[in-house]
Formats: C-alpha cells, sequence, structure tokens
C-alpha cells in the first residue's frame, strides 16, 4: 500500500541536518542534505534573464560572457561544487562553449562562469547556460 | 535513537508540491568535489569521495567511497584553466567505473591542462 508524508520539514532526529536514505540498490545509505542540489539555474546569458531556477535572487551580467547567478540563502562557504554547461552564440549551437569558472568571485553569496564560442579565446554570451550547485547552505 | 520511516511520497502539509521518494533519491547527487588540480592536488570539499588521484596533467580521478550500481551514471564538470578561468575549454569524462570516474581537461587547442579549480557532480544509481 502506497504511504503519502505530509509535512513542511523534514529535520533529522539525532541532528537536524543529517537524515538518511537508502541507495537505489539497497546496499548503502547516503546524507539526503548533501546531496540535494542547492541552487539550479537555466539561464539566458544573452538576455540576461533567468528562465527558471531554484535558490536565485537573480542574475548579473558582468560583461559579455560573464553572467553571475546571485544566491537567495547563501552557501555556508565557498568550497561548493558548480557544475556547469553552456550552449548557443547567436542563435548557433555550439556544443563546447564552456569556458570555466571565474576566479576571485566565487563567494558564498554568488558565483560567476565565463563562457565562450568553440576554439575561441574571446568570451561570448551563450544563450544556454545550465548550472547547479552542491555544497553546504549556510 | 535512529529512527526509521517508510513512505511513498513527500507532500507540504497543503497536500501540494508532491515528491515520490523516487525522485528524491534518483534525483539526488550521489558524489560531488570541489577540487584544486594543481600542484599537490587536494580536494577542498566533497561528498561520497574518498580520494583523488592526480594522473598526469589535467587528468584526475575521483574514487566513490559507496559504489555506484552500474557504470551508466551522469558526470558532469566544469573547470578554471587559469587564474582568469580562460583555456578550461573541454573536459571529458572517461573510462567510467563503478567505483571511481576518470576526467581530462583540455586548453582550446587540446593541450591538456591542470585546473586550479575544479567541479564535478555525479548523478545515477548507488549500488
Amino acid at each position: 500500500m502506497a504511504s503519502i508524508l505530509k509535512v513542511d520539514d523534514l529535520r533529522g532526529n539525532t541532528s537536524a541536518g543529517d537524515i538518511t536514505i537508502t541507495s537505489e540498490g539497497g546496499s548503502a545509505t547516503m546524507q539526503l542534505q548533501q546531496g540535494l542540489a542547492k541552487v539550479w539555474a537555466n539561464l539566458d546569458g544573452g538576455t540576461n534573464t533567468i528562465r527558471d531556477s531554484l535558490n536565485l535572487t537573480s542574475m548579473t551580467d558582468l560583461g559579455s560572457g560573464r553572467p553571475q547567478i546571485d544566491f537567495n540563502n547563501n552557501m555556508n562557504n565557498d568550497d561548493y561544487s558548480v557544475p556547469f554547461n553552456t550552449g548557443g552564440h547567436n542563435g548557433v549551437n555550439k556544443f563546447d562553449s564552456l569556458r570555466g569558472l571565474e576566479n576571485g568571485d566565487f563567494t558564498t553569496a554568488k558565483c560567476s562562469f565565463y563562457t565562450g564560442a568553440e576554439s575561441n579565446t574571446t568570451h561570448y554570451d551563450s544563450s544556454n547556460v545550465h548550472s547547479s550547485v552542491f555544497g553546504d547552505l549556510a | 535513537m535512529a529512527s526509521e520511516l517508510r513512505v511513498d511520497t513527500l507532500k507540504d502539509s497543503s497536500g501540494n508540491n508532491s515528491v515520490g521518494m523516487a525522485y528524491v533519491a534518483g534525483g539526488s547527487a550521489k558524489a560531488w568535489v570541489d577540487f584544486n588540480g594543481t600542484g599537490t592536488v587536494s580536494i577542498d570539499d566533497s561528498f561520497n569521495i574518498s580520494s583523488a588521484d592526480d594522473d598526469g596533467t589535467g587528468d584526475y580521478g575521483f574514487n566513490f567511497t559507496s559504489n555506484m550500481a552500474s557504470t551508466a551514471y551522469c558526470p558532469q564538470a566544469t573547470g578554471r584553466g587559469d587564474t582568469t578561468g580562460e583555456g578550461s575549454w573541454c573536459s571529458s569524462t572517461r573510462v567510467p567505473a563503478t567505483s571511481d570516474c576518470d576526467i581530462s581537461y583540455f586548453t582550446d587547442a587540446g593541450v591538456a591542462q591542470d585546473q586550479t579549480a575544479l567541479s564535478w557532480s555525479n548523478l545515477g544509481d548507488l549500488a
């Protein structure tokens, strides 16, 4: 019989920030909070718009090919993981327009990226920037 | 005392925002890492990573604490090739195993390059 739990706030019993779930294969357990994305974003770096997101207040245009995402709830430190990918420049899909993380602007409240076009060191706005953040919320 | 709750679906108290436990478990990252890949490589923070390997210039491996159920998982990554962020052009995940995952980084010209900052995460099924 299927069961449904209606609740607004989930907390660990022993430690509020530690809830364990069993793996899909059943042979391991993992901490629920650590596996959850704390931020995700689907951005248009050309028009500087957020199509959809989780835990973002805004995005900031730092210049050509330099989108910044601003968190709603801050991270606990700057040691978080930000895998992202990009694609599309002036309507042309360029699958490998990944450039990298921007140095010096990686804080508990925000982070930024460089995006560009293939085989070119110039930064270009990307029409599709997909990013997520894994780590510890404050 | 530890307690265990067995439930199929989570909803808020209004009955909205329903999510099945399969999505909670399946949609959670099974590993992630923030990593410094220059000099003596080091893990800044991570989840379900027991250690990292420096396999050569721009070539790294991440070893899982709890193994994946199969090699059909979904790793994602990006990086910073130098102090300005330029040059971390391409990253490719290769040779996945249930116990570890390797990744390589290159410059625009396809030359292997160490990463001053590396973000990597993995979705899929744990064993």
